[in-house]
């Protein structure tokens, strides 16, 4: 497979280095071919100059007869050797030059002494006139042109970088917006992205994109839906069950009869529990999107203290906040009742008759996290074996307690979950004076003035 | 009193059926949503039992079509999905009150009373948890229904007359029995906005109400507040 081979795998090259290249290679192209036309214009220019030059000298020369030394050899230093127009006679040598004699009338190219002329020559006999000059400077001229045309074109390149990528840079910032507002939303939230603003190429990669969310959010929907039929469909026979039992209560039993539905009832106030715990497990284990709203923990306390009341009245458990100092949190209020509530229903199971539990709710400074608001549920049954403390926090892990009351375990995982999808930290530990706490931390809110 | 059961759970039905029967209610039952419809249109119930899940029309559409209608009748809504939503739905609805599944004999026995006093037709209604009474029209509490047992002092039937702010905490902790109201929240309810709080104020009041209507009358939870108790086992029938 291709597609497998790490070789073929090169990451895609930034879209702004790929239209420098290629702005570059064009323009470097243009300027090549533009430089070389004018260089051939260029010289093709300077060489009609020069002939036309050289032959008005050459009939100004003829006209006025012989010219003064002066003219035909200037002083050598400020003329450089390939701009020196040299007037002679053919045959004779002037200024160091020395034309063949044998040169025919008009226009010519002849090499001297391992340069090249220019020469023309005009008249007859003894008045044959040359007038010479280096083709050099035909070069010079040429390329003089040349360069005419190349700087301005050379500038073009990092102007049209410039350009480009700001261009790029302005298209583009619609999709980075797009990113940024994606990585800040809450992962819950699948609304599908606006595409308006977005130029036209990527449109169909953000309808794609669009595409894959509305079917997330789908999914979801339809788990959320499952477990909302799956509690429909358990409760229900769960109720048919616990009406039968208490229709047959009513009824006239023998003792024996009614201390098996005694039995009866015990088990399917089990069932009702397990089943309520599952179906709170399947709730908090697609919680992990909170709506967080700021949140007394005391309050969500006292409620969890009123549900759980009647057991530990039963019991004759002492069930009661030892340290209210308030304070707030940012939290999702059911998700919070879920974890106080199996709290503090552990507590009261694995509290002996007419013991104490224990509630508290107080802040603290951590030195990296800062303030941090603590919930505690102790009580004062047996405590729990350190060696079991670590693996405690498992779905259906319980104490393996031959004395230990009846429960599925659940509720620690539920704790577990809540603490999780708040971003808080739960500890158990042991109490030097036996029995368990529970804590829950969480990052307080700051306190706001009472109102 | 005639109930009206729509239930399309075969097994619960029957159960909840012979439940009512057995407290000597007079019980149609209905499995879905269109003959719940009819059976309203050609009878007068007291309360309708309600299941939200109901095939062919389902529970809320049925009680949507109730109160378009104009018919009062007192619908308690029994639902087993629990959440906060559903609860909300179906009291803004028109449901008078919900139960979720599972639920016991003794709260559904309870909630028909309730409902049937609520629709009694006395401007204010008598507040009762079962072992306590008290009338908003007179500031009289009594321990009415059967004090179980263990009463206190004050007259088994005798009412006893409150002061103004005795009967403000009384009606707090009966407005919602069961439910822990702190000392802050009850000072709320006892004191105006610009009176100053004494300082054990709550205190001596509870300590009075309980030397009149007996010291299990209001309970006290360590740390966390005062509360009447919740009780459903209390038969309370209001005269």
């Amino acid at each position: 497979m291709s597609t497998a081979n790490p070789d073929t795998r090169r990451p895609a090259r930034s879209l702004l280095h790929r239209l420098w290249a290629a702005t570059t290679l064009i323009v470097a192209v243009m300027a090549l071919g533009t430089t070389a036309i004018s260089y051939g214009l260029a010289y093709q220019d300077a060489k009609e100059q020069q002939d036309l030059q050289l032959r008005q000298i050459a009939g100004l020369a003829r006209r006025f007869g012989e010219l003064p030394r002066a003219v035909l050899q200037p002083r050598g230093e400020d003329i450089d050797a390939d701009t020196r127009i040299v007037v002679t006679h053919p045959g004779e040598s002037t200024g160091g030059l020395r034309l063949p004699g044998t040169l025919t009338d008009g226009l010519q190219d002849v090499i001297v002494g391992g340069a090249t002329w220019r020469v023309v020559v005009i008249g007859s006999g003894q008045d044959r006139l040359a007038v010479a000059q280096r083709t050099g400077v035909r070069l010079d001229g040429a390329i003089d042109g040349a360069i005419r045309t190349l700087v301005p074109l050379l500038a073009l390149i990092p102007l049209l970088m410039l350009f480009s990528a700001w261009i790029v840079r302005r298209a583009l910032r619609p999709v980075w917006r797009l990113g940024r507002e994606l990585d800040v939303r809450d992962a819950g939230a699948l609304e599908p992205l606006a595409t308006d603003a977005v130029p036209g190429e990527l449109r169909p990669f953000l309808a794609s994109i669009n595409q894959l969310l509305t079917r997330l959010s789908q999914l979801m929907r339809r788990e959320r839906r499952f477990i909302a039929d799956a509690a429909h469909a358990l409760r229900t026979p769960i109720a048919a069950l616990s009406l039968q039992a208490e229709n047959l209560a009513r009824m006239d039993l023998a003792p024996e009869a009614h201390r098996r539905l005694e039995s009866l009832h015990e088990g399917m106030a089990r069932i009702r529990v397990l089943v309520e715990q599952l179906l709170d497990l399947a709730r908090v284990q697609h919680g992990e999107h909170p709506l967080r709203r700021p949140l007394e923990p005391a309050k969500v306390l006292r409620q969890v203290i009123e549900d759980c009341l009647p057991v530990a009245q039963q019991r004759h458990i002492d069930l009661g906040i030892a340290r209210d100092e308030g304070g707030s949190i940012l939290a999702e209020e059911w998700q919070v009742y879920l974890l106080l509530r199996n709290t503090v229903d552990n507590a009261l199971r694995y509290t002996p008759t007419g013991g104490r539990v224990d509630l508290a709710v107080y802040g603290a400074s951590d030195a990296a996290l800062g303030r941090e608001l603590i919930i505690e549920v102790c009580d004062d049954g047996p405590g729990i074996p350190p060696r079991e403390l670590p693996r405690l926090l498992e779905p259906f892990e319980r104490l393996e307690r031959e004395d230990a009351p009846s429960g599925s375990g659940l509720g620690l995982a539920i704790m577990r979950n809540v603490a999780r999808n708040l971003g808080g930290r739960l500890e158990l530990e042991n109490r030097p004076a036996g029995g368990l706490c529970v804590r829950y931390r969480q990052p307080a809110l700051p306190l706001t003035e009472p109102h | 009193m005639r109930i009206l059961l729509v239930e399309d759970d075969s097994m619960l039905g029957a159960a909840t059926q012979l439940a009512l029967r057995d407290a000597a209610h007079a019980v149609d039952w209905v499995r879905d949503g269109q003959s719940a419809l009819s059976a309203l249109l050609g009878t007068r119930y007291e309360a309708v039992l309600l299941d939200l899940g109901l095939p062919k029309r389902d529970g809320l559409t049925v009680l949507g079509e109730l109160r378009a209608r104009h018919d009062p009748t007192p619908v308690i809504v029994l639902t087993a999905r629990g959440g906060i939503e559903d609860r909300v739905r179906g009291l803004d609805a028109g449901a008078d009150d919900y139960l979720i599944k599972p639920f016991a004999t003794d709260e559904l026995l309870a909630r028909l009373r309730a409902l049937a006093r609520r629709k009694g037709g006395q401007g204010q209604p008598l507040l009762s948890n079962g072992i306590l009474e008290l009338d908003p029209a007179t500031h009289e509490a009594s321990r009415g229904g059967q004090a179980d047992g263990a009463d206190g002092a004050g007259g088994a039937d005798g009412a006893t007359r409150l002061s103004a702010r005795e009967y403000a905490l009384l009606h707090a902790l009966m407005t919602r029995p069961g439910a822990i109201l702190s000392r802050a929240d009850l000072e709320e309810r006892i004191y105006g906005w610009n009176e100053e709080v004494e300082s054990n104020a709550v205190e001596f009041l509870i300590r009075s109400l309980r030397k009149k209507l007996g010291q299990d009358a209001i309970k006290n939870v360590r740390g966390a507040g005062w509360m009447v108790d919740r009780n459903a086992h209390g038969t309370g029938q209001p005269t």
